[in-house]
C-alpha cells in the first residue's frame, strides 16, 4: 500500500543560543486514503513535522538530522532536490494557515491555481488555465467566473482559504499536508472548508495530514490523531478511541481543559493538575448556580441604549455600520459575553462603551450618567473605573517598560497611592493576585510567556481598581492550556472583586464557560440575546443555530 | 533668494562705466521694484517664455536650457542604464547568496562606490583609462566615446544603490510566505525568484528611480566640470555664480516640473507592478 511513514524523524534547529530540538525523533503513519490528525500546543514541533516531509524547512538553521521518510516506497530524506521538486506540489501538496499571506498578491488567482500543472508539465498554459477555473468553481469560489483577472487581496479569507484548496488539490496528490488550514477563520467559515476538505480528498484519494491546535477541528475531520508534545509524539490512535480513553497525562488534560458546552466547571483543569499526576478532582460546583440575589438597580448597572457607531470609508461615500443601534444592560459582578464572527462589530461595540472609538449616537448610562456624552476632560475619571485586556498580549505591553514601570504607569496617571513606596506595594500586591512573583518586576515583557503576559495585562487592568474590564479577546490567542489558567485567573478575580466583564470572543465554547449572558452580534447589530444557557443549547434565531452547529463535534457533546 | 546674494550681474573685476550698467538694469528691467518684476516675470512664464539670460547676450533661457539639457538627459540615462545593469543583478545575487562571499563581495563594493564621492571616482577613472590605458578621451563632448566615463562616474553611484535596494527588497520578499508556497508546488529557485520574487522585490527600487533619475539628469554638476560637459548642471551653477537671475530661476521651474513628472511616471509604473496600489487609484 502507498502508506506514508515517517520513523525516528529529528529535526534541530540550529541557533545561537545553542540546538532546539524541534522534532525529536518521532514515528506515525498516514495510512492511504485516511486523514491522520497531527496535534500540539505552539512549540511543540507538530508544524516542524508537516514541513520537514516536504522539506520546505530554512536550511540554516533547521536540520532534518535522522529518520526516514517513506512515500511511495522511497525515502525522501535521501532523494536529491531535482527529485524532490517534482514531488512537490504534484504528489505532495500543501495548505498553509494564513491565506492572507501564502498566496502571491501580484499574481492573479487563476495563474496561481494553475501554476502547479505548469511546473510539472501536466498541461499546456490554456487548458492549465481552463481546469484551474473548473477547480475554482469546484471549491465555491464562483466569483472567479465574472472576474477572471482577480488578484488574491479580492478576495475574503474564507475564498482566499478554498484557493489554496484549489491549488494544492489540482495536481490530485497523493498526499496533502494541511498546516492549520482553518485557525485563521470563523467558525461557520471553518466547517464548510473541513467538509470541503474531506469530501474533495475522498473524491481524488488524497491521504491528509491535518496539522491542528485544536482537537475539537481534528476530531471532527481526521480517522487517526496524533499528539505531539515538546517534540515527541506522546499518543497515537483512531480518534475515537484517543477521545474515549486516553492514556497519556498530557493527551488526557488537552482533552479536559478545553471548556466544552455540557460541561459547566467552575475552575477549568489545567495541563498542570495532570502532568504533575496530582491526583485530579472536577470542581462541580457549576457556574450558574451560585448566583446571589441582586438588587433591581444592580441588575441594571450598565445600560447601553440604541448604541451606533458608523465609520465613513475613505475614497467612497460609503458608510459603514460597525456597530448599529445595539441595546443591552450588564448586571453589576456579571459578564456579559459577546460572541460574532470577525467583522460583526463586537470589538468596536466594546470599545465604543469605553468611549475608546467615537459614539455616533445613542447613550451608554453607568453611575446615573451618560458615557457618550462625557467630555473629553471628564474622561479620566471614567478610565480609572473601566479598563481593557487585548488580545495580542504581545503587542499590547511597552517592550521598553519593565512590569514595574507598566504597572505603576496607570497608578502616576491617576493619582493613586500616596507615595511611591505604596504604590510599589500596591504593584507587588497585583502580582501576586494574578500569580506571578514579585521577583519579576524589574523584567521586560519579552522575557515572559504568552500567558504570563496576559497575566501581566490583567494586573495592569486591576491597577486602577476597575469596576468593568472589557475583554476583547483576551484568550483567543493563546494554547487551550494557557487559556484555561487565564480563564481561571478572571474567574477568580471576579469573586474576590465583585468585578463585572464584557468578555468578548469568536470562541463560543469560551464565552459559554464565562459568560452569565451573552449576545450574539452580527452586522453590527444583536442578533440574540439571552441567558448564556438558552442561547447556547437552545438558540432561537437561525443564525445562532449555524453557529452553534459549526462548533466542532468534541466541544459540543464533551466526549464521544 | 538669489536676488538677495550679494552682488549682481553685471557686477564683476572689470570696472564698467556706472552708465553702462544703468542703461543694461533697465534694460532687463533691474531697476524696477522687485514686485513689479516678479509680475513681469509671472506674466511671460505664462506664455511660456522664461526671458532673456543676462549674461549670454542675446540668448533666451529657453535656448540654453533646450541646448543643454540633451546632453545632461543622455549622461542621465546611460548612466542610469549602468546602475540598474550593474545594481540589480548585483543586488539579486548578494539577496540569493546571503552570508556567502557572493554576498559580501558586492555589497563591500557597494558600499565603497556609496562612500566615494564623485571628484574622486571621475579622476581616477580617467587616470586610468585615458592617461594610462589611453581607451578612452579623457575630456569634452565631441563624440559618443566621451559619454562612457562621465557616465560610469555617474551611474556607479547610483548602482551601488540600486544593488543594495535589490538585495534588501528581494531579502524582504524571499522571506513571504507565499514564496514558501510557490516552493510547496514544485517551483525551481529560478521559477521562484523570476515568477514570485521580482515583482515584490523591485518595488523599492521602482520607488527610487524617479527621485534617482531626476538628480542623475540634475545633480551632475561636478561630473559635467571635471569632464568638460556642456550640460544644464553646468549651466546652472555657472549661472547662480553670475547673478544670471533668469538663468537660475528657469533652470530651477524646469527641473522641478521634471521631478513632477518623473515621479508621476513612476507611480504608474508601481501601479502597474502592485495590483493592491492599482485599487486604491
Amino acid at each position: 500500500m502507498n502508506d506514508v511513514k515517517v520513523h525516528g524523524l529529528k529535526t534541530f534547529f540550529h541557533t545561537r543560543g545553542g540546538v532546539v530540538k524541534a522534532v525529536n525523533d518521532i514515528n506515525f503513519s498516514i495510512p492511504s486514503g485516511e486523514v491522520v490528525g497531527l496535534v500540539g500546543e505552539s512549540g511543540s514541533g507538530k508544524s516542524v513535522t508537516c514541513h520537514s516531509l516536504l522539506q520546505l524547512l530554512p536550511t540554516p538553521p533547521a536540520k532534518i538530522e535522522g529518520g526516514e521518510i517513506i512515500f511511495q516506497g522511497e525515502d525522501l530524506l535521501g532523494v536529491n532536490n531535482q527529485k524532490m521538486r517534482t514531488l512537490r506540489g504534484k504528489s505532495i501538496s500543501m495548505i498553509f494557515q494564513d491565506p492572507m499571506s501564502c498566496l502571491n498578491p501580484y499574481m492573479t488567482v487563476i495563474e496561481q491555481v494553475a501554476e502547479p500543472l505548469l511546473i510539472h508539465g501536466m498541461a499546456g498554459e490554456d487548458k492549465a488555465k481552463q481546469e484551474a477555473v473548473d477547480m475554482l468553481l469546484r471549491v465555491g469560489v464562483d466569483k472567479i467566473k465574472d472576474r477572471v483577472n482577480a488578484y488574491p487581496h479580492e478576495f475574503s479569507g474564507g475564498m482566499r482559504q478554498r484557493v489554496m484548496i484549489a491549488m494544492a488539490l489540482i495536481t490530485k496528490p497523493e498526499l496533502l499536508l494541511a498546516d492549520e488550514p482553518t485557525t485563521a477563520l470563523d467558525v461557520t467559515v471553518q466547517a464548510k472548508i473541513l467538509k470541503l476538505l474531506k469530501k474533495l480528498c475522498a473524491e481524488i484519494g488524497s491521504s491528509i495530514l491535518f496539522v491542528s491546535h485544536d482537537l475539537g477541528v481534528v476530531a471532527e475531520i481526521a480517522d487517526r490523531v496524533v499528539v505531539m508534545y515538546r517534540g515527541k509524539v506522546v499518543e497515537q490512535n483512531t480518534t475515537r478511541e484517543l477521545f474515549r480513553s486516553p492514556t497519556h497525562p498530557y493527551v488526557k488534560a488537552l482533552i479536559a481543559c478545553r471548556p466544552t458546552f455540557e460541561g459547566n466547571f467552575e475552575i477549568l483543569p489545567t495541563v498542570e493538575d495532570f502532568i504533575d499526576n496530582k491526583p485530579y478532582a472536577p470542581s462541580k460546583k457549576k457556574l450558574k448556580e451560585q448566583n446571589k440575589p441582586i438588587s433591581e438597580e444592580d441588575k441594571k448597572w450598565l445600560k447601553v441604549n440604541e448604541l451606533s457607531v458608523h465609520f465613513q470609508q475613505a475614497n467612497h461615500d460609503k458608510v459603514v455600520k460597525a456597530v448599529d443601534r445595539v441595546t443591552l444592560t450588564i448586571p453589576k459582578g456579571k459578564t456579559l459575553g459577546i460572541v460574532g464572527e470577525s467583522g460583526s462589530g463586537k470589538t468596536t461595540l466594546g470599545r465604543a462603551i469605553l468611549r475608546l472609538t467615537p459614539i455616533t449616537s445613542g447613550t451608554v448610562h453607568w453611575h446615573d450618567q451618560d458615557i457618550a456624552l462625557v467630555k473629553e476632560n471628564g474622561l479620566l475619571a471614567f478610565r480609572k473605573k473601566m479598563q481593557i485586556i487585548f488580545q495580542d498580549p504581545y503587542a499590547s505591553l511597552n517592550p521598553r517598560l519593565t512590569i514595574e514601570q507598566t504597572l505603576l504607569e496607570p497608578m502616576l496617571v491617576h493619582r493613586i497611592g500616596k507615595n511611591p513606596k505604596e504604590r510599589i506595594d500596591r504593584v507587588v500586591s497585583l502580582l501576586e493576585e494574578v500569580g506571578l512573583a514579585s521577583s519579576y518586576l524589574r523584567r521586560y515583557p519579552h522575557e515572559f510567556s504568552g500567558g504570563q503576559r496576559q497575566r501581566i495585562c490583567v494586573a495592569r487592568a486591576l491597577s486602577t481598581e476597575p469596576e468593568f474590564i472589557v475583554c476583547d479577546e483576551c484568550v483567543s490567542a493563546m494554547d487551550v492550556s494557557v487559556q484555561a489558567q487565564v480563564l481561571n485567573l478572571l474567574h477568580q478575580l471576579q469573586t474576590a472583586r465583585n468585578l463585572t466583564y464584557l468578555f468578548i470572543s469568536h470562541d463560543l465554547c469560551v464565552v459559554k464557560h464565562i459568560a452569565d449572558e451573552i449576545a450574539v452580534m452580527r452586522a453590527g447589530q444583536i442578533e440574540e440575546f439571552g441567558k448564556a444557557e438558552n442561547i447556547c443549547l437552545n438558540p432561537q434565531k437561525p443564525y445562532t443555530q449555524e453557529l452553534m452547529d459549526s462548533i466542532p463535534r468534541t466541544s459540543v457533546t464533551g466526549t464521544f | 533668494m538669489t536676488r538677495f546674494a550679494p552682488g549682481g550681474p553685471f557686477d564683476s573685476d572689470k570696472a564698467i562705466p556706472e552708465e553702462i550698467k544703468i542703461k543694461l538694469q533697465s534694460h532687463f528691467g533691474l531697476n524696477l521694484p522687485l514686485f513689479d518684476q516678479y509680475l513681469l516675470y509671472m506674466k511671460n512664464l505664462l506664455a511660456g517664455d522664461l526671458g532673456p539670460s543676462f549674461k549670454y547676450v542675446g540668448w533666451d533661457v529657453s535656448e540654453l536650457i533646450s541646448l543643454s539639457f540633451p546632453v545632461s538627459l543622455s549622461l542621465g540615462i546611460s548612466a542610469l542604464l549602468i546602475a540598474l545593469l550593474i545594481g540589480l543583478p548585483a543586488g539579486m545575487l548578494a539577496a540569493l547568496r546571503k552570508n556567502t562571499l557572493w554576498d559580501y563581495l558586492p555589497m563591500g563594493i557597494a558600499m565603497v562606490g556609496i562612500c566615494l564621492p564623485s571628484f574622486v571616482l571621475g579622476p581616477v577613472l580617467i587616470m586610468v583609462f585615458s592617461t594610462e590605458l589611453k581607451w578612452l578621451p579623457a575630456l569634452g563632448w565631441y563624440s559618443w566615446s566621451d559619454l562612457i566615463l562621465p557616465s560610469l562616474t555617474l551611474g556607479l553611484f547610483y548602482a551601488a544603490y540600486v544593488a543594495r535596494l535589490t538585495r534588501a527588497g528581494m531579502l524582504e520578499t524571499l522571506k513571504q510566505d507565499y514564496i514558501r508556497t510557490a516552493r510547496a508546488k514544485g517551483a525551481s529557485p529560478s521559477r521562484v525568484l523570476l515568477k514570485h520574487a521580482i515583482r515584490g522585490g523591485l518595488l523599492p527600487v521602482v520607488t527610487y528611480l524617479g527621485p534617482a533619475f531626476a538628480g542623475l539628469v540634475s545633480g551632475s554638476f561636478i561630473i559635467e566640470s571635471i569632464f568638460f560637459i556642456p550640460g544644464l548642471g553646468k549651466f546652472f551653477v555657472t549661472a547662480a555664480f553670475n547673478r544670471d537671475y533668469t538663468v537660475v530661476l528657469g533652470t530651477v521651474l524646469f527641473y522641478a516640473t521634471l521631478i513632477i513628472i518623473l515621479n508621476l511616471f513612476v507611480d504608474f509604473l508601481q501601479a502597474w507592478l502592485d495590483p493592491k496600489a492599482r485599487e486604491q487609484q
